[in-house]
Formats: structure tokens, sequence, C-alpha cells
């Protein structure tokens, strides 16, 4: 590819190479030079932005109606279609009840990942379910078209197609959208709903929310409540995994998941910030991790199972 | 749900602004290394948007806003050397902390640091919207109004560039 080499390292670096083409650079001195470099920039960041102050300023400095959107008439104009939603998600909720009572398991398609696998699936509108470890999905084999429900457990990434309403239930909560990409993670006592296009409605715990671009919610403990980010689709669909002060027991769990190991740790108080990346092994994870956390330390203990204790 | 939402709507552009001030503010970050004053470029980027929300539509928003950080950018530039710094993601606890080991991560920070100021500005930004904020070739592509070839290119400078650079372990 001659008239690539413009460009060709650009194309590595975002894996757009043919396999053996790829390698054969991955393994040159130069790539290995530019992986390390990557590897470490890893570790950087950001000063966070502190949105609110500067939204407080802008509004002072621009003029903008600042109180347009907390008067009355404002939530109202968009609590109705959420009313609506909340009808038709409990509409479709009890569809699916009914549905998947009525035919039992064979009206239902259901996709489960392992340990350290994930998958992508294609539902029969052509919208876009992206897997991570350990989860499952479900849906009815027939009548897609007109019911379009997902039932979810673990984490997933969905691109859905322009269509009638598309719900996301998990047992914490549901997820509904019309055409939009959203990730949704249950996990433990926590559902954490983000959405990257589109708009997308969340209820659960007795509350609603309606989320743009760039606002996600957490439900834990019957409680939401909503945050920012910049990404445009999660990192795990692109093989690594990153945390903002997430507890370190949270960030293990993921380690076993992407890993298929086990690791023995007496639920170590830490909050966490960093990442890790799939595509290495449990080990390189695990120095990242835990190696950023003086106070602790793992050994191996067999080829499955490693042990994070206090130094 | 409408499919085209009007940015002139308070509610839309406040969720907007949430949701592309951070991405703003380090493009120009990218540029001049003064966090201040790219937090200041990214604001008056955002006022300017504001004052002309009647006439952008909400797909050329984020565009319009990466195009007048530019030319806000380019109008104070004073020329003077880039320094750029990072912070370090993870949270450490300093009461254990093996000194040789602090060091040796501090060296490496600087030296990476010093490698990304160097680069040629057009690559440096695209490289560091790809690696920092981890956008797609694509959406760069968008965001810049420059076609994906030309991300691809200046992403490939800036490997080409750092693939020169031996590390100091």
């Amino acid at each position: 590819m001659q008239q690539e080499d413009d460009i060709k390292w650009a194309k590595w670096l975002n894996g757009e190479l043919p396999k053996e083409e790829s390698d054969a650079m991955s393994q040159s001195e130069d790539g290995k030079q530019l992986q390390s470099f990557m590897n470490s920039m890893d570790g950087l960041g950001m000063p966070a932005v502190d949105t609110d102050a500067s939204w407080e300023d802008f509004v002072n400095k621009s003029g903008f109606p600042a109180r347009a959107e907390e008067t009355p008439a404002e939530p109202s104009t968009k609590i109705v279609p959420l009313r609506r939603w909340a009808f038709a998600i409990a509409a479709g909720a009890l569809l699916l009840a009914v549905g998947a009572w009525l035919f039992s398991s064979y009206s239902q398609i259901r996709i489960e990942t392992q340990m350290a696998e994930k998958t992508e699936v294609r539902l029969p509108d052509n919208s876009l379910v992206k897997l991570n470890a350990s989860s499952s999905i479900s849906y009815a084999r027939w009548g897609w078209q007109e019911n379009r429900v997902v039932k979810l457990s673990g984490e997933a990434y969905f691109e859905v197609e322009k269509g009638a309403s598309f719900v996301v239930s998990t047992e914490k909560g549901k997820v509904r959208v019309l055409g939009t990409s959203f990730n949704v993670r249950d996990r433990s006592n926590r559902l954490e709903v983000f959405c990257y296009t589109g708009k997308v409605g969340v209820a659960g715990g007795g509350q609603e929310e309606t989320l743009t671009p760039g606002e996600g919610v957490i439900l834990e403990n019957r409680i939401m409540r909503k945050e920012t980010d910049t990404l445009t689709s999660p990192n795990w669909t692109r093989g690594k995994t990153l945390y903002k002060n997430k507890a370190l027991s949270e960030v293990l769990a993921e380690i076993e998941r992407q890993f298929n190991v086990r690791i023995i740790h007496n639920n170590p108080s830490t909050l966490y910030t960093g990442g890790f990346s799939h595509s290495q092994d449990v080990e390189t994870a695990l120095k990242i991790v835990v190696g950023s956390i003086n106070s602790l330390t793992y050994t191996k203990i067999d080829s499955k199972t490693y042990k994070v204790e206090n130094r | 749900m409408e499919e085209n939402p009007n940015i002139s709507d308070p509610s839309v552009f406040r969720a907007l602004f949430q949701q592309y001030l951070g991405a703003i503010r380090n493009f120009v970050y990218y540029k001049c290394g003064d966090i201040q004053q790219a937090e200041d470029i990214a604001q008056e980027a955002f006022i300017r948007l504001w004052q002309n929300a009647e006439k952008v539509p909400a797909e050329k928003a984020k565009s319009f806003l990466y195009r007048v950080a530019n030319n806000l950018f380019l109008d104070q530039v004073k020329h003077k050397k880039v320094v750029l710094k990072f912070q370090q993601r993870p949270t450490k606890q300093h009461d254990a902390e093996d000194p040789s080991f602090q060091m040796e991560v501090q060296e490496y920070q600087k030296h990476i640091e010093k490698v990304i100021s160097e680069l040629p500005e057009k690559s440096r930004v695209v490289f560091l919207m790809n690696r920092m904020e981890d956008l797609t070739y694509n959406e760069i592509s968008e965001r810049l109004e420059i076609s994906v070839k030309a991300v691809e290119k200046r992403m490939h400078k800036a490997l080409l560039i750092i693939k020169k650079y031996k590390l100091p372990i």
C-alpha cells in the first residue's frame, strides 16, 4: 500500500490495517517505541473543567436568560413527553411481561457473554448492541418492530435505529429511547446509563430523568444522580476501561470479568482513578491499577487467582 | 423529541455548553498550553455561539465552536513557546511513596510533555484530541471541518516525530 505511506501509522494506531501488516509494524522498533509512548500517555489526563462556575460566568457575560430554565413553564413542557414515556414504558414492560410469560423461554432470544468475552449483536431492525463481558440480553423472537424491548443484565452499549420506542429493561430501572446511542451498566447495586447521541429517558427508583448527549445518571440505592462527560462512546467498546473515583472493589470486579480470573481482596475502601487496557494481560492490568495504590500489593496464587492485600 | 433541536432554546444551549465546554477548552489548551487562556477562549466561543444562536443550525454548532475558538486563539496568540502539562490520572496516596519510583514517573511524564509540546501545532491538536479525549478520526474531521484523510496525515506526522524520540528508561 505505497500510496498510503503518508498515513500508515495513523491507520496502524487506529487498528485499520490488515493483521499481517499491523503485526509487522507493531513488532518493529518504531512500533514498540510508539506503543510504549501511547501506554504511558494512558495515565495522563486534563484538569477537570468547572462547568458550573463557567456557566454562571457565561450567563453574566452573555445575557443568557438563566431564569428561563428555572421557571415552571420550561420543565413542565419537558415533563409532558416524559409522562407519556412513562406510560409507554409501563405498557411496554407489561406487554413484555405478559408476552414472556405466555411464550415462555422459546419466545425469547437470549445472548450471553462469558467472562473475558465481548460480542456484538444486530437486532432484527439492525440496531447494534455491543455486549461487555459477563452480560446478557434477551428479546422477543416475534413482533420485534412493534415491541422493541431488550432485557439486560450486565453492561451493553446500544446504537438504536430510528423507529418505534426502544426499551432496555433492567431489574433496577428502564431506559427508553427513539433512535440514539447509549450505554447501560447494571452491576451490583448500581445502574448507570450514559447518553452519547439523541435523547434517552431513564425511569427507576420512582424517579425519571431525560438525558441529552454527554449526560448520564447513576441509580444507586434508589437515589438518582446526574453526571456529565465528553466521551463519544464508552471506553470499553474500544478495549479499555477508565474510571474516575470508582470504588476499587468495582474496578477489581471488572478486571475479573475482562480477564476471567478471580481476585481475592478484603474490600479495600480506596477510590481509584485511572484505567486499564483489555488487550493487555491481567498482570499488566493489576500492575497499573493496584500498582498505583501504594498501600496495596498483589500476589499471584495460581494462573486464575490473584490476591490483593495491604502491604 | 425533534430531529434538530434549536440551539436558541435555553435548555438545548445549556446542554450543549455542558457537553462541549471541556472539549473546546482542551482544544485551545493543546494549541497554547495556557489553561487560563484556554478557559477564557472557550467561554468566549460560547458567548459568540449564543449571540448567533438563531443563525447557527444545531448540527453546525460543534464546528462553529471549534472555528471561533481557533480564531480567538489566533487573535490573541503571542507566538510564545508552548509548554503543555498534563495531570496524572491515578489518585496517589502520598504517605508511603517510593521516592525513586516517583521520580522516574515524573521524569517520564516530563519527557512525554516535552515531546508532545514540540509537535507541530496541527499535528499536536489532532493527536491529543484522539489520545486524550478518545475522539475518532471521523469525529475530529467533523469538529475541525477537515477531511478524514487530513486528520490521518496530521496523526501520521505526529507519530513519525514521536517514534524518533527514545524514552529515557
